[in-house]
């Protein structure tokens, strides 16, 4: 089967003004710089990474929310990068997001109906009884009483507010849908509610998720594959069994020893574990030469400094842009 | 004698709505050079249990209700302002979450450090710089003499949290209250604040409360816990005993529904329903409109907490019937 996205060479550059007031001079935030990554229909594919390493960035470029600086999105057999205003809406129907703060991202002054079939009236139905049916529909899908319908965001939950976000990306039938950290900003308990629900949704109607999160946890339980990235980079992509138990990357490997354990008992503290990276995530306005972890890598060599690493093979489905990785042989 | 004894705190606030409890019966003591985790969600009264013990709460439209905190002996809810703030510093200390708010702008990190040796010690300005670098060493900064002078926003998030540790710590405080200290942070820089933490701890023998909604960052830390729910204490245990045998349903739920590296499952286990708001929280067992094995008794009286064996005690009527 084709994918149902497929990105090449996808880069997003921001202009930003450093210096001070007085010497200003312009300089690219590269927040994504040559990104490639394929989404296969009706899998969940995991983004993950820190702050600040473009994630949010990918999602929206992927979609075209945000236009691309260099690079194209093909998504369902369609060049979706050059699409002009029309041809772009009538596009989105396929491809909608659900945003992290259910807080800022429901319109307070509208009904939990009108929120939900807003997306419907833009893109061209009536505000009739179908349209109220569909969101009828809706409010049961994610577990919403009927009696929610003339009810305002402020009088929800952060769950239930995801679940009214939930609602609006799905009334479209969308095929692909970006979940931006869905569960992040919600307590604990409610998490497992909202990740369980994106679960059945996806298996009721057949969608794709890309599901950005910090959360290596969550991640885990819901990925079908799983994309590092660091500093606007994906830098490992592998199937999640793949990844989780042999991590290629030398900060995909640092990212799982920093989780912190599961039971007491397992407390690493004072063995010898793996080597924990130290310092902080560098700024993607003057991003590090060579490979871009080499700055906190345990295992730096002199080629990390100068070489960029490429996208190797190793294994079936499995992928990481290391120097310390021998290629599989070409086939 | 222990380090700080905390018992029955009760307090509430008078809100637009009028006065609401935020915790109710908070009760706990803690050792020297020991790692209570306080484990719990938004509104479970974690972080006003802290503020009300560093006396910081804002009265009003606070008020202690009932309920004292002894801090080696002494109760400080009868302490003066002034002795209160003799003791906040080489008595108590507390890091909070956000540790670009809570670093003062406009001043540099040295000065802010100095700030907190001067209100407590007189030494000179030679002393406290040399002092503060130190401080900043231990916590990690690196070239601490140079970033003496630099602002808060020149530093990252992490930089910024071991810049909150070391004002906090710079008076070696017997008791440090770190208040979600890692939740702002990437996970790679909360294992290396983590780290130091308990490496700080060691050296300095201080007593810590954890403060988090995180149960990896119990697991990895705390020596007891105590789990709060909508302003009560649930549950409170040995760590290794609580997660080997989590009592109460709330704290076997939090164990289960958060997905980790280790286990695979289809489907994971969800708590129904939502935190009740302060001022609706449910009679009886503030858990029980929530609880899988909630019965109608539960919702007659708030359940006592009750010790059940080896220091572990837990609030539920129905402990009896997991056993």
């Amino acid at each position: 089967m084709p994918a149902l996205l497929e990105a090449s060479g996808l880069t997003k550059h921001y202009d930003v003004e450093t210096g001070g007031f007085f010497r200003r001079s312009k300089a690219a935030l590269r927040a994504v710089d040559g990104v490639n990554l394929t989404i296969e229909p009706g899998e969940t594919l995991g983004l993950v990474g820190e702050s600040g390493c473009g994630k949010s960035t990918l999602g929206r470029l992927l979609i075209r929310l945000i236009p691309a600086t260099a690079g194209r999105v093909m998504f369902d057999g369609m060049e979706i990068t050059s699409l002009g205003p029309k041809a772009l809406r009538a596009a989105r129907r396929a491809m909608q997001i659900v945003f992290q703060d259910p807080f800022g991202a429901l319109n307070p002054r509208m009904s939990v109906e009108e929120t939900i079939m807003e997306p419907l009236l833009i893109h061209g139905s009536r505000r009739g009884a179908a349209s109220r049916d569909a969101v009828t529909r809706m409010l049961d899908m994610v577990g919403l009483a009927e009696s929610a319908r003339h009810r305002f965001p402020h009088e929800f939950s952060g769950g239930q507010r995801q679940r009214i976000g939930i609602a609006r990306a799905l009334i479209l039938r969308p095929k692909l849908v970006v979940c931006d950290e869905p569960v992040s900003a919600l307590d604990v308990s409610v998490q497992a509610q909202i990740v369980n629900l994106l679960s059945d949704l996806q298996t009721e109607l057949g969608l794709t998720y890309l599901f950005i999160a910090h959360d290596l946890g969550v991640v885990k339980h819901i990925s079908t594959r799983v994309a590092v990235m660091y500093l606007g980079k994906v830098v490992e992509v592998a199937d999640k069994r793949s990844l989780y138990a042999r991590p290629l990357h030398p900060y995909t490997q640092a990212l799982l020893a920093s989780v912190p354990v599961t039971h007491p008992s397992q407390r690493r503290r004072g063995t010898i574990g793996q080597p924990r990276i130290t310092g902080d995530i560098p700024t993607a306005l003057a991003p590090p030469s060579g490979c871009r972890f080499h700055t906190r890598c345990p295992h730096v060599m002199p080629i990390c400094r100068t070489d960029e690493p490429a996208m190797r093979q190793s294994g079936a489905g499995h992928q990481a842009a290391c120097h310390l990785i021998a290629a599989d042989p070409p086939m | 004698m222990s380090l700080l004894d905390v018992r029955d705190l009760t307090t509430s606030f008078q809100t637009g709505g009028g006065e609401v409890t935020a915790i109710e019966n908070v009760s706990f003591s803690l050792e020297k050079g020991e790692i209570l985790g306080i484990v719990g969600e938004s509104g479970s009264g974690k972080s006003v249990t802290a503020l009300a013990i560093m006396g910081l709460l804002p009265r009003p439209p606070a008020r202690v209700l009932g309920g004292s905190v002894r801090f080696e002996g002494q109760d400080l809810l009868t302490l003066s302002d002034r002795s209160m703030q003799r003791l906040r510093g080489p008595g108590i200390a507390m890091v909070f979450q956000e540790p670009m708010t809570s670093l003062n702008p406009v001043f540099t990190i040295g000065e802010q450090i100095m700030e907190t040796i001067r209100a407590h010690e007189s030494l000179s300005q030679k002393d406290s710089f040399a002092r503060a670098v130190e401080m900043l060493e231990k916590v990690g900064i690196p070239a601490a003499t140079t970033r003496m002078s630099d602002y808060p926003h020149q530093l990252s998030g992490g930089q910024r949290q071991r810049v909150m540790l070391a004002i906090a710590l710079v008076c070696r405080p017997r008791l440090l209250i770190a208040d979600e200290p890692t939740t702002a942070l990437d996970v790679t820089i909360q294992a290396q604040i983590l780290e130091l933490l308990m490496d700080l701890r060691d050296e300095f023998g201080m007593a810590i409360i954890m403060i988090t909604h995180n149960m990896g960052v119990i697991a990895e830390t705390a020596d007891r816990v105590l789990v709060m729910y909508a302003g009560r204490v649930v549950e409170q245990a040995p760590v290794g005993r609580l997660f080997d045998h989590p009592l109460h349903p709330y704290t076997r739920g939090l164990l289960s529904c958060v997905p980790t590296l280790d286990q695979d499952q289809d489907r994971l286990i969800a708590i129904p329903g939502s935190l009740p708001e302060p001022s609706r929280r449910p009679s009886g067992c503030r858990f029980s409109a929530r609880c899988v094995h909630a019965i109608p008794a539960c919702s007659d009286v708030i359940p006592p907490l009750e010790i059940f064996e080896q220091s572990h005690a837990a609030a539920c009527i129905r402990v009896g019937d997991f056993a």
